[in-house]
């Protein structure tokens, strides 16, 4: 089943991989930024999933918003003179470090559980 | 794990993966263009480097024009202490005039020489471009013309030219005496201006190109000044040799 994700993501990466039109250059730092907050949405996703709380409505509204407002708000920093981009940075990559270690220690304590109801 | 539940949120994750997927993508090959194009993000400390640079560097040449000039005076009130100073200072006068550390003024011409307007705008091909545009071998082979033809002070925008003065292009600019000059180049030549008229519009002379390409024109002109020149005139390696006898004693005293 983990499978899944890992394969949705590697079609999306071949699709747009194939060489289409591409964007300015000037635009790479917030593609970037919306790239961590996507990836921060997926990893609370499958967090919120594994610890059975999860809602559609939360997680597909939380991409869309996240991976709009962390490159919107990049974009206004730049245009103000501020590095909103660093703070996003730095609240995304924590959430995604925070989510990524839930989801290993919930895993962790599943397949110790699952050792010893087979044993 | 494997309860019924689970199943819904996988396929949400799965779609929004794919889209993750995409924009990961998108992100690495913008991010690998942008690093194709240069490093932007540097652009602006580097052009807020040169602003700076540039900026000191005319403070600096303010400066050293006002230390030149009380120098100048000081000079100047020595010599009127001494008693037999009028050819001495005739002498200095015409020394600096030849050294071109003084801003001289006569009659002479005034060139200006600027980019062809003839040249087709929609011209791509760079060596057809680089037919209609002045060069520094142009501004070179005019100031060389001039000053064959008795030009007796040179100026290129407002840069007096003087014996070791030189005039070269780096990348898209042209330097003379180190400092940038853009077109259009205004050459102003004091001398006999008949002459040097002459010299400039002969048939098969240096500017013939130029004059056919719109590219030159040269006007007389009865009162022209001359500014000296505002760099650093300082010696470090060569040593004045007057004679024979002289030379010998320098060498003693080292």
């Amino acid at each position: 089943m983990i499978w899944l994700p890992l394969a949705g993501f590697a079609i999306g990466f071949v699709i747009y991989w194939l060489p289409i039109k591409n964007l300015p250059s000037s635009f790479a730092p917030y593609l970037s930024l919306a790239t961590l907050a996507g990836l921060d949405s997926v990893f609370g996703g499958i967090r919120a999933g594994v610890e059975g709380k999860f809602h559609d409505d939360i997680f597909i509204s939380g991409f869309v918003m996240n991976t709009l407002l962390a490159a919107g708000l990049a974009y206004l920093g730049d245009q103000i003179g501020v590095d909103i981009y660093l703070a996003a940075v730095f609240v995304l990559g924590w959430r995604v470090f925070l989510n990524l270690s839930l989801i290993r220690r919930y895993w962790l304590t599943q397949t110790s559980m699952n050792r010893k109801k087979e044993s | 794990m494997s309860s019924d539940r689970g199943k819904t949120w996988v396929f949400q994750v799965t779609a929004l993966c794919v889209i993750l997927g995409a924009l990961l993508a998108l992100s690495l090959r913008t991010q690998r263009q942008a690093a194709n194009e240069g490093v932007p993000s540097r652009l602006p400390a580097l052009r807020a480097a040169f602003s700076a640079m540039k900026q000191e560097n005319i403070q600096l040449r303010k400066e050293l024009a006002d230390y030149k000039q009380r120098y100048e005076d000081i000079a100047r009130q020595q010599a009127a202490g001494l008693t037999s100073t009028k050819s001495l200072e005739q002498t200095l006068n015409e020394s600096k005039m030849l050294a071109g550390t003084v801003a001289v003024r006569g009659s002479g011409i005034v060139v200006t020489l600027h980019d062809s307007p003839k040249l087709d705008p929609t011209e791509t091909r760079s060596d057809v471009i680089e037919n209609y545009v002045v060069h520094d071998t142009d501004l070179r082979a005019i100031v060389d013309e001039l000053f064959a033809s008795g030009a007796e002070a040179i100026s290129i925008n407002e840069q007096r030219l003087i014996a070791n003065s030189s005039v070269r292009c780096v990348g898209p600019v042209v330097l003379v005496n180190s400092v940038q000059v853009a077109p259009p180049y205004v050459i102003k030549a004091i001398g006999k201006q008949d002459v040097l008229d002459k010299a400039l519009t002969l048939p098969g002379g240096v500017a013939d190109a130029l004059f056919l390409l719109d590219m030159i024109e040269v006007t007389k002109q009865r009162d022209l000044l001359v500014p000296a020149y505002a760099g650093s005139t300082r010696f470090s390696v060569a040593q004045p040799v007057i004679s024979a006898k002289n030379k010998d004693n320098t060498r003693r005293e080292k």
